[in-house]
């Protein structure tokens, strides 16, 4: 999967949990959505999580602060995995 | 400052121990771990003081129990007491960290300058049923969101001895927050938060150095605090020094 296609299907899913309407960049953070609160924050990874079946350890996951961030993670553990 | 992460953990956890146990809200101090039980929506609903014991079988059973049953929304953990080892069992039960906190510590108290406040700026100690209002939505919207900071919790914290709320206003109007707890072995500062639109014009900066200053006048004792990622430059810049981690949980189940 490529970096697009990873975004495409973050981006879905941060629509489902911010809504519809909410815009999702590899540069929004969790300061440009007001729904972006901590229970939010762990239903997307959560979500994410199990979406691509990886695992962020505990440093990845503090060290999150907007989505393209999910997108370099997820990246980095296909890498791995090749 | 010897053993300073250890005073910076035990400051927190003693804080919220009164918390509990001023407010006369359920808490339990359980062999390895602690627990705040609040009402639902309002702070604090917490997990606290854990030690590794909590992995081992018999602990671990009835701590999932508990947490199945009575559903507790956050849990807090120091990085020196083995999260990487408790970290799997926690994922495994629902629980999943969302924020992390540096402990810090004032590293030369002598340091501490206070500028001269401008007239419009006050430093008032919360009091009046209109400044808590205050201070309460601040640090709701600023800190604690989903949940809520409850009136009479504050209430009964500002009556007690060693707990110190103050709220900074510019023009009459409350912009910043700080709660000052001291322990009896060194003072801690919660809740420092600004409003959102009075942010990066360094309000926080300010009530900091004067609740600083004033504390230097009384007593030798650390302070110490717990930043967030955000926070971390601007306390560095006032002189402190960062040690240990706490990483925040969420259980995903939680009935908030």
């Amino acid at each position: 999967m490529n970096r697009q296609q990873i975004f495409a299907k973050i981006e879905a899913i941060a629509k489902k949990i911010f809504g519809d309407g909410t815009i999702v960049t590899e540069e929004t953070t969790s300061a440009d959505i007001e729904k972006w609160d901590s229970m939010n924050h762990v239903i997307l990874i959560a979500t994410i999580e199990k979406e691509f079946v990886v695992t962020f350890d505990i440093m990845e996951i503090i060290g999150i602060t907007k989505f393209g961030d999910f997108v370099d993670l997820i990246e980095k553990k296909q890498n791995q995995c090749k | 400052m010897d053993n300073i992460e250890v005073e910076i953990r035990n400051n927190l956890y003693e804080f919220y121990d009164r918390v509990a146990q001023i407010c006369g809200i359920y808490s339990e101090r359980q062999d390895h771990w602690s627990v705040i039980k609040n009402i639902p929506k309002v702070w604090p609903r917490i997990i606290y003081r854990i030690n590794t014991e909590i992995i081992e079988q018999k602990s671990s059973i009835i701590f999932a129990e508990k947490v199945k049953s009575d559903s507790y929304p956050e849990l807090l953990i120091s990085e020196d007491e083995n999260i990487q080892q408790i970290d799997p069992f926690l994922r495994m039960l629902g629980f999943c960290p969302f924020s992390a906190w540096k402990g810090m510590a004032l590293n030369n108290m002598g340091e501490i300058v206070s500028p001269q406040l401008p007239e419009t700026i006050q430093i008032v100690r919360c009091e009046s049923s209109d400044d808590i209002e205050q201070w309460m939505q601040i640090v709701t919207s600023e800190l604690i969101t989903p949940v809520q900071f409850d009136k009479v919790l504050l209430e009964s914290l500002i009556d007690q001895s060693g707990v110190e709320v103050y709220l900074l206003k510019y023009n009459g109007v409350g912009v910043s927050t700080i709660l000052v707890f001291n322990s009896g072995t060194s003072t801690g500062l919660y809740f420092i938060a600004t409003k959102k639109l009075a942010q990066r014009q360094g309000f926080a900066k300010l009530l900091v150095q004067q609740i600083l200053s004033q504390n230097a006048r009384k007593s030798k004792m650390p302070v110490i605090l717990h930043a967030t990622k955000t926070g971390e430059a601007l306390y560095s810049k006032l002189g402190f020094l960062p040690f240990n981690q706490f990483f925040l949980y969420r259980y995903l189940n939680a009935d908030l």
